[in-house]
């Protein structure tokens, strides 16, 4: 492969590994997505295998800072995603076997009831972290 | 908020974080502004207060899929 043609291929791994959290952000909108950031571990991949071919028997110091820098990006990137993004086991959460009971106010003020909620009805209890 | 939002759904506020510990879920510190907040969960309660099912996640990007949930609400006898 001629030198341009890799300096080239370096620089598409090099963006394509930068993309990589943007559109894991752009995503997140899919649970899927969310949870498996499958776009952007190909994207990481493809950008990974595009910098890893352009350096590959080449000499410019060059083209192989630019795949080290892919390699940085993702790990970084895996580190964040498993470990960084870890939960604490929850304590109890798993074991319930009954809802406890509980009055929570609405966004009105009014109290609403596990109990009075149930009885006209099964319940999907969801706990938000946030507002994601 | 849940007006704003459109959601079909009511929206309750646990500002102490008093039912998250109850149900197992508080994470401390865990908000950008170093506060308690809750580890993501879903509980199926039946009429009788039975848990039919759950999922707590275990990543903060660990959702349960809406098709799921729904295919769990319609296995409710």
């Amino acid at each position: 492969m001629e030198g341009e043609r890799r300096t080239r291929l370096a620089l598409l791994g090099l963006g394509l590994c930068l993309a990589a959290p943007f559109a894991y952000y752009a995503t997140m909108g899919v649970p899927v997505l969310l949870r498996t950031g499958a776009i952007c571990w190909v994207l990481l991949a493809a950008g990974l295998l595009a910098g890893g071919v352009a350096a590959r028997g080449d000499r410019r110091l060059g083209l192989r800072l630019l795949a080290g820098v892919d390699a940085a990006i993702a790990l970084l990137w895996t580190v964040g995603f498993f470990g960084l993004a870890s939960l604490p086991a929850p304590k109890g959460a798993e074991r319930l076997e009954t809802a406890p009971e509980f009055s929570l106010p609405d966004a009105a003020g009014r109290t609403v009831s596990l109990a009075d909620a149930r009885a006209s009805g099964p319940v999907l209890l969801v706990f938000f972290r946030g507002v994601w | 908020m849940g007006r704003d939002l459109g959601l079909g759904f009511t929206l309750l506020s646990d500002g102490e974080r008093r039912v998250v510990r109850e149900y197992g879920l508080l994470h401390p510190g865990a908000s950008p502004e170093g506060g308690d907040i809750a580890i993501p969960a879903n509980f199926l309660v039946d009429r009788q207060g039975a848990i039919r099912w759950r999922h707590v996640a275990r990543r903060i990007q660990d959702r349960v899929d809406p098709s799921t949930v729904l295919a769990e609400i319609g296995r409710l006898p």
